[in-house]
């Protein structure tokens, strides 16, 4: 009985702890904006506490568990500025106006490994040796002076 | 003289876009496609097209290049003689399927092609359930966050980056604030990694030729049984798709001149026992 109490506490505390953070995201031209990002964070942390996606209308709902005073909304996406902000820590309705920015994203090409091994066998990326560097030879007379 | 003017601006980028470009990631999937030899390692690599941040389409490198043989033969322009005598013109592919994801529907189709004769799709929304984990790293050059999800019998790790805010991924994952980096089942069968990602401005495939047939629809459950029929005895799962017998038909051994059943003829594919979805539900 009294572990049965100890675990309705516990789940009353855990209960109460949850929140929610509703909200919905425009542009500048009040228009609503789909597929932004929002993630939630405790202050000062990298930490995804939860996180979000707009839907069609620009909608986002959170439902996020923690103990501090205050959060960090991040919300961004493709073709805006990332925008931060401080909200309280409870259940409220937090709506947020995006300015447009193109950012080039970062374009990358990972180089291959140049030799795998697979159990007893060696793989070579021939690619990985058509290098442009052009190596001086240098013959072994040259390394003698006098 | 307006409208010339008008179109010169235009021409001159003077009235930006609105239009997201169109990007496109590259992933190499290494995987085990048998569990009790993991030295037997499979390669390949995997387009992933996303056009306007609106949608995407996901396909083995070669499963395209197939598909652009199809639609070549489709529209007159090299003859089924050249495509089965030429090998230049095979490309093989353990992953054939065309995976269309609709970021608005939040939905994803799944085109499969095991038998060409019979096609077939499904679509599903897109409700993988991710919990995002404190860890951190950096992989490919992006800083990335860790997430965890179950899908079709397997736990995995999903490593995205905040620095390309689109919500996707390979094969079917994605809903992530930020696009995947590498995934990876816990055991470590099913490994993709992204090896290339950067604007791209030629066209995307949004639709396969399908030269033969169209495809059928059916439950993504139903797919299943008929993908695992095929991978556990191929012959009877064409049987029963296509109505053809191949139990009394005879055919030369590969490298003699003896005649044997056709089940025997076959190589034995006891290998493929590790199939990327394992169950569902």
């Amino acid at each position: 009985m009294n572990y049965f109490c100890i675990g309705l506490l516990l789940l009353a505390n855990y209960v109460s702890a949850q929140s929610v953070i509703t909200g919905k995201i425009t542009d500048a031209k009040n228009q609503s904006v789909p597929y932004i990002n929002i993630t939630l964070h405790e202050r000062n942390t990298t930490t995804i506490l939860a996180f979000a996606i707009t839907d069609a209308a620009g909608r986002y709902s959170i439902k996020y568990t923690s103990n501090a005073d205050s959060l960090q909304l991040k919300v961004y996406g493709m073709g805006f500025a990332t925008q931060t902000k401080m909200v309280d820590n409870r259940a409220q309705e937090v709506n947020l106006q995006l300015q447009e920015k193109y950012t080039e994203l970062k374009e990358v090409v990972i180089k291959e490994t140049p030799i795998t091994r697979s159990g007893d066998t060696l793989s070579y990326s021939v690619n990985t040796f058509k290098t442009h560097v052009t190596v001086p030879l240098v013959t072994s007379s040259s390394g003698f002076q006098g | 003289m307006k409208i010339i003017l008008f179109w010169a601006f235009i021409a001159c980028g003077i009235f930006p876009s609105t239009i997201p470009p169109n990007y496109r990631a590259m992933y190499r999937l290494v995987s085990h496609p048998d569990s009790t030899n993991l030295n037997r390692i499979v390669e390949e690599h995997f387009l992933l097209f996303i056009k306007e941040n609106q949608s995407s389409y996901f396909a083995s490198e070669n499963f395209l290049k197939r598909d652009s043989i199809d639609r070549l033969v489709k529209e007159g322009k090299l003859s089924v003689g050249e495509l089965i005598s030429e090998p230049k013109y095979r490309f093989k592919t353990r992953f054939s399927k065309f995976i269309i994801k609709d970021y608005l529907q939040k939905t994803v189709t799944t085109h499969e092609v095991i038998i060409s004769v019979f096609p077939w799709k499904y679509t599903e929304q897109s409700d993988l359930a991710w919990t995002i984990s404190a860890e951190q790293d950096t992989l490919s050059g992006y800083p990335c966050t860790k997430a965890i999800t179950h899908y079709a019998g397997r736990q995995y790790e999903a490593w995205f980056t905040a620095d390309i805010p689109i919500s996707d991924g390979p094969y079917i994952f994605g809903g992530l604030p930020g696009l995947i980096v590498k995934l990876n089942d816990t055991k470590n069968h099913y490994v993709f990694t992204l090896e290339q990602f950067g604007k791209y401005s030629g066209k995307i495939t949004e639709m396969l030729a399908y030269r033969k047939q169209q495809p059928v629809v059916l439950t993504h459950q139903k797919a299943f049984e008929k993908r695992e029929e095929v991978r556990k005895d191929q012959t009877t799962a064409i049987s029963n798709m296509t109505g053809i017998s191949f139990d009394n038909q005879k055919v030369k051994r590969s490298g003699s001149s003896e005649y044997v059943p056709y089940r025997e003829s076959l190589p034995d594919r006891s290998w493929d026992n590790n199939p990327l979805e394992l169950k569902l539900k």
